[in-house]
């Protein structure tokens, strides 16, 4: 078995957007719905689909090319082709479809050039990604799906491959070859050997790399763990006030200097409760807007309202009390101390002013103490 | 202490002392990896909505939340972490919960003991 490491890719647009659950309540495939959503209200979605669309003109232009007899330029165009799409700057989703097109477009450009070892290349690459694929005699020659059934199906039959892919953190979302295959980790077996497209998704973050099975199974292992690529990070640092230098630094090493959105999620007492920020490249939130959703809210309406007006930077400056919901319910530890300065009504700038740190050594309440893991 | 019990005096006696629970927690053998943070949140009936408290370092040793009101009842949920830049849900690897609790006013409790318990993969959240 061969380990791989990933390297991290950011998703390229002009927007980033993370959502991230706050706690451990949030199922986490409520996670991915509002992520997936929340890319598409900000039109990132429709960005990819433009790509892909032209991406299909080249297709339909270069299959032109090869009905006229221009086979060279044809292989070359399509190979070109065949690179973009097969790079790492786009997310391989709804783009292996036309991507296993354009392999069967080269199978058949090299047979007619009798370049059989190239054609037995492109239909085994297009047979890894869609083992299943019906090649409908009415849009091929015969002898393209006799060349295909021995150069692709025959000749891999019985040979099959397994893909482990371990990530860090548990519960990332596997793709392979644009369809999701469950979370993280996970073992895919019965895959064709091949080039297949890895592309593993957690909240904002995603890392893709084509794996190839050769002789073999692979490990896949990826570390999606740089906390400070994630919505939550923001909100971790926040809510656990650790200071406004660990909120730039969480800013500037997420999304590249693009403008940032990112949604938290806690359960509420009904449904969920969504709170989006709109951050500058500082780390300053620039607005907040909160937003409840619940069982009845199929189509996500509330996330998309939150989205646009964070985007329209029509979400007003946040209030002290916005803040403090978003932020939770934090421990007041100043609480007795004001009671006893009060009640007292004597003393009460000592008791303000030791009175914090002295209550964590005293008073009642609960201990939790850890010693037990160490 | 003696300064805060001096203060405590001076205050009326009001705000100071008063029931103290500990928890003593440790580790299940299943639970392969180091964990360095724990965060606690507390539930307190009817409320769905924890409070959620600080991450905090097992080695900064113990840490002391309010109790809720007296007379409600809570439940503790502690969740353990592994290395990294606090303890979101990305790095829970254990997690502990209490039964349901109740504290009166100037009773006495007995400490109690948690185990963290490893948490499958992929991690369901909340309490096993």
């Amino acid at each position: 078995m061969q380990a791989v490491t990933l390297m991290v890719v950011m998703a390229s647009g002009p927007v980033w957007v993370g959502v991230d659950a706050l706690e451990s309540e949030v199922p986490p495939a409520l996670v991915e719905r509002l992520q997936l959503k929340s890319a598409e209200f900000l039109g990132l979605r429709q960005a990819q689909a433009a790509q892909i669309e032209s991406w299909k003109q080249r297709l339909a232009a270069i299959n032109t090319t090869f009905r006229r007899g221009n086979l060279e330029a044809s292989r070359g165009a399509v190979e070109r082709l065949i690179g973009a799409m097969s790079a790492n700057t786009h997310p391989w989703l709804d783009s292996v479809e036309l991507l296993a097109e354009s392999l069967l477009m080269l199978g058949q450009i090299q047979l007619l050039l009798d370049d059989e070892l190239g054609a037995a290349s492109a239909f085994q690459q297009h047979h890894a990604l869609l083992p299943d694929a019906f090649l409908d005699p009415s849009l091929y020659r015969p002898e393209v799906l006799s060349a295909y059934e021995r150069l692709a199906v025959t000749t891999l039959a019985g040979a099959r491959r397994s893909l482990t892919v371990e990530v860090r953190p548990a519960g990332a979302t596997i793709w392979l070859d644009g369809k999701p295959k469950g979370q993280a980790p996970m073992t895919i077996s019965n895959l064709v050997p091949g080039r297949h497209y890895l592309r593993v998704v957690a909240g904002a973050r995603s890392v893709q790399q084509v794996v190839d099975l050769g002789r073999e199974g692979r490990v896949v292992r990826a570390d999606l763990g740089a906390d400070a690529q994630t919505a939550g990070a923001f909100f971790s640092v926040w809510r656990e006030r650790l200071g406004a230098e660990r909120l730039t630094r969480a800013a500037a090493t997420t999304g590249q200097g693009r403008v940032r959105f990112a949604v938290g999620v806690v359960r509420a007492d009904q449904g969920f409760d969504l709170f989006g920020l709109r951050l500058s490249e500082a780390g300053v939130i620039e607005g907040l807007a909160v937003a409840n959703l619940t069982a009845q809210d199929a189509p996500l309406k509330p996330l998309g309202d939150l989205l646009r007006s964070l985007r329209d930077a029509s979400a007003p400056p946040p209030s002290e009390q916005l803040l403090e919901r978003a932020m939770g319910r934090a421990p007041n530890q100043l609480r007795p101390v004001v009671i006893g300065a009060v009640a007292s009504g004597v003393v009460v700038a000592v008791l303000s002013g030791v009175g914090l740190a002295l209550w964590l050594e005293d008073g009642s309440g609960v201990v939790i103490d850890p010693g037990g893991l160490r | 202490m003696r300064a805060w019990t001096l203060l405590c005096g001076l205050a009326l006696g009001m705000g100071c002392g008063g029931p103290e629970l500990t928890v003593e927690l440790e580790r299940d053998p299943g639970v392969q990896e180091r964990i360095v943070w724990f965060r606690v949140f507390v539930r307190e009936f009817t409320s769905e909505t924890p409070v959620v408290y600080p991450a905090q370092r097992v080695g900064d040793g113990p840490i002391r939340i309010p109790f809720p009101e007296a007379g409600r009842a809570f439940t503790l949920r502690i969740d353990g972490c592994i290395e990294g830049d606090g303890c979101d849900v990305s790095r829970r690897v254990a997690v502990a919960c209490s039964r349901t609790l109740v504290v009166e006013e100037g009773e006495a409790q007995t400490p109690i003991r948690l185990t963290l318990l490893p948490v499958p993969s992929p991690d369901p959240g909340g309490c096993p």
